[in-house]
């Protein structure tokens, strides 16, 4: 989260100095109205998952009672924390199993449609073929289905094939709602590259093979990026898709296995609070390790060597 | 550089993955010698009771040799539907609501078309619990597990310290309402939020009260939609449910905390010290909402008596109770109808029923197995009542049953409407057919 701060701090400086000798004070006032502003949105939006934080390390009958900002009065109480949650999350029926599931279905279902949509845009992009445009239209406008019609009539197709209850359930139907947007961002961004780089490498005798995997990947990385961060979060935290085509059992995934701790007449409810936080790691790490990729690239201009 | 390793790097993930999901991704269904495996699909979540399921399927396994899976969802209700027209159903399904189970009557295999013992059970069940299942003659499911509903608790020995005695009128039960007032004392706790399902407690009271004061044979008609509920009948029943729970002092806080209390914290005041109060109308199953302290030793922390009978009602002790049906989709695989067999013959579930709170409907069941004389005495009352009833909610169509009849009792006791506009407005949303 950090690296997002040294690009802010530049942005605020450029204010022409008017006088250069009463410039300096308000250029503070500013900075300072900037900082608070932030700091109350920062703040704003963090609160319900401090709140869920704090919960998920107290005891259930103490959150029935009392409300979570309670312990800010004595947060160095430890008496008042346990780790009984947690410990019941991890140890919960098919946990591990459940774990490495979602990683099954995640990665590939975040991989597919970037790998094809990459191919896609490039030829929307750099190929010329009739009716592209129509077809570049159409996909795009696919964009409006929403995922609930598609379930029945997928899931008998499924059905015919054999796959329903298997991972490449999961990863064709990720695969296929992720793809137009995919498509259309990557075709968008491609679009705004330096048209002269593939000119002379056409010139140089490049083949499109060859430019595709040597120019435009590492030129589209910050929206390869950005596009995997969105999927692969969409993917993990999906509870829908992954009970339909997949459900309970064997291959259940970590959102379906969370949604069992509960028990049939709400019982238990309190264990969801620490499995929330078990479930963001994933995301986290992810987020924070591409993150470099999205910053750096969006800054450091595509056409280096 | 940088390029070649992102491209490495991709390679390296995508290849990886699926590595992976060719060790994981096994192909559920057939299993090498056992001959086909059986998935079971039902509603029972949660830490512990799905692990109990668990277990109580594992001995099928022992017994028949067949390999059983038990798979949970909380939205059971729905995936089932999609999964059947997907072509995906599972072989045996735990419906909670025999109303859905009859609505899905079409893609279940009758009971009496295969072999399943199913007159064995009949004739160890609890009489009346096939009936809630059976349409047009035909069986479409048969109960694992009940849980009476008709129980009042009580916090045992503030209770019999202040000299209280269990009543077995409903004269008496008002009697001692007005002692525990008189003593300066809140009786009863009462909380009917259930999230979106909030109302349903209440639905289970007033069904009580149409088996006390209407009889069985009333209720079996106001269920079937034959018996209105504006009917003088319900409307009795209903007045003498409001007399207990919204005459002014039973409750703390009235209607509107009744409204607003979790079912299961409501339990939770009556083991405070001293009691926030001495009466609660629950299920058997709500023992596991009970503090934790209490659950250890809940011989001596709690008691429990039936909801008694109303005077110039049904003469008998009627018991209201509700369970989860298993039901055959896939009779191709032989494996299935073997399991079946085993779930509802009075050999399924010992441990559940040993973990307590969940009973057997079998009358057979030895009442020495569950775990505390709680338990043992609420066998032994079911076994002994007159009438067993399935819960009325769960059987009328879906827009009544978990739909008018819940928000209808939340507006009643809230008390934005009275009784007889509620009772008319679920009259209106019985789909007319």
């Amino acid at each position: 989260m950090t690296t997002t701060t040294p690009p802010l701090a530049p942005e605020t400086e450029p204010e022409p100095p008017a006088k250069p000798s009463g410039g300096k004070p308000r250029r503070g006032v500013s900075t300072i109205i900037v900082r608070i502003a932030l700091l109350v949105m920062v703040l704003v939006w963090t609160i319900p998952t401090i709140g869920l934080l704090v919960t998920s390390g107290r005891e259930p009958e103490v959150v029935s009672n009392s409300g979570w900002w309670s312990v800010l009065s004595s947060p160095l109480d430890f008496t008042q924390w346990t780790a009984q949650n947690y410990e019941e999350v991890f140890t919960a029926r098919g946990m591990g199993n459940a774990f490495l599931n979602s990683l099954v279905v995640t990665i590939p279902a975040t991989v597919i449609p970037i790998l094809v949509a990459a191919f896609a845009a490039y030829a929307f992009t750099f190929m010329k073929f009739p009716g592209r445009d129509v077809f570049f239209i159409v996909l795009v406008g696919l964009l409006v289905v929403p995922l609930q019609v598609a379930f029945i009539p997928l899931l008998q197709i499924f059905g015919e094939i054999g796959i329903v209850g298997t991972f490449p359930a999961v990863w064709l139907a990720h695969a296929a709602f992720g793809m137009p947007l995919a498509v259309y961002l990557l075709r968008n961004y491609m679009e705004g590259l330096p048209g002269e780089v593939i000119e002379s490498a056409k010139v140089d005798g490049a083949s499109h093979f060859v430019t595709f995997w040597r120019l435009i990947i590492p030129m589209s990385t910050p929206a390869l990026a950005a596009y995997a961060i969105f999927q692969f979060l969409w993917v993990w935290n999906d509870l829908l898709v992954a009970l339909i085509f997949l459900g309970p059992g064997d291959n259940e995934v970590v959102t379906v296995n969370l949604s069992t701790l509960v028990g049939t007449l709400g019982s238990d409810w309190h264990l969801l609070t620490a499995a929330a936080f078990i479930t963001m790691i994933v995301p986290m790490i992810v987020f924070l390790s591409l993150q470099r990729y999205f910053v750096r690239g969006l800054t450091a201009g595509s056409v280096k060597g | 550089m940088r390029s070649r390793n992102t491209l490495r790097l991709g390679a390296l993930v995508f290849a990886s993955s699926l590595v992976l999901s060719g060790c994981l991704g096994a192909e559920q269904g057939d299993d090498g010698d056992g001959g086909q495996s059986v998935q079971i699909f039902g509603g029972i979540t949660g830490t512990e009771e799905a692990k109990l399921v668990e277990d109580a399927v594992a001995e099928i396994k022992e017994a028949t040799g067949v390999d059983v899976e038990y798979q949970p969802s909380r939205d059971f209700t729905t995936i089932i539907r999609s999964r059947v027209r997907g072509g995906d159903a599972p072989d045996i399904a735990l419906y909670p609501q025999p109303g859905l189970l009859l609505d899905m009557s079409s893609d279940i295999t009758p009971l009496d078309d295969v072999d399943v013992g199913l007159d064995e059970a009949r004739e160890t069940l609890i009489p009346g619990f096939l009936d809630s299942a059976t349409k047009d003659g035909k069986v479409y499911g048969a109960p694992i597990d009940q849980a009476p509903k008709s129980l009042v608790w009580y916090p045992k020995e503030p209770f019999e310290k202040a000299g209280y005695e269990v009543p077995t009128t409903h004269q008496e039960l008002l009697d001692l309402t007005e002692q525990i007032k008189d003593d300066g004392d809140t009786p009863w706790c009462i909380g009917i939020e259930s999230g979106p399902d909030t109302g349903w407690p209440a639905t289970d009271w007033l069904e009580d009260y149409v088996l006390r004061t209407a009889g069985p044979d009333a209720y079996d008609q106001w269920v079937n939609g034959e018996l209105k509920f504006s009917s003088p009948e319900i409307t009795e029943a209903a007045e003498t449910m409001g007399e207990v729970m919204l005459t002014e002092g039973n409750v703390q806080g009235g209607g509107k905390a009744i409204v607003n209390t979790p079912f299961g914290e409501s339990s939770e005041r009556m083991f405070e010290d001293p009691p926030g109060c001495y009466l609660h109308r629950q299920a058997s199953f709500i023992t596991s909402f009970f503090p934790d302290k209490v659950q250890e030793n809940l011989d001596e922390n709690a008691g429990v008596f039936v909801l008694p009978p109303v005077e110039d009602g049904f003469d008998g002790t009627p018991i209201l109770g509700s369970g989860n049906f298993a039901a055959l989709l896939n009779s191709e695989n032989e494996n299935a109808v073997k399991v079946m067999e085993y779930l509802i013959s009075d050999k399924f579930g010992t441990p559940r029923y040993e973990a307590g709170g969940i009973l057997s409907p079998h009358t057979t069941f030895d009442v020495e197995k569950y775990p505390d004389e709680v338990t043992k005495e609420i066998a032994t009352q079911v076994n002994e009542a007159d009438v067993f009833r399935f819960d009325g909610s769960d059987l009328m169509p879906a827009e009544v049953g978990t739909g008018s009849f819940w928000t209808g009792m939340v507006d009643w006791i809230g008390g934005r409407k009275d009784l007889d506009a509620v009772l008319s407005d679920i009259d209106e949303s019985w789909p007319s057919s």
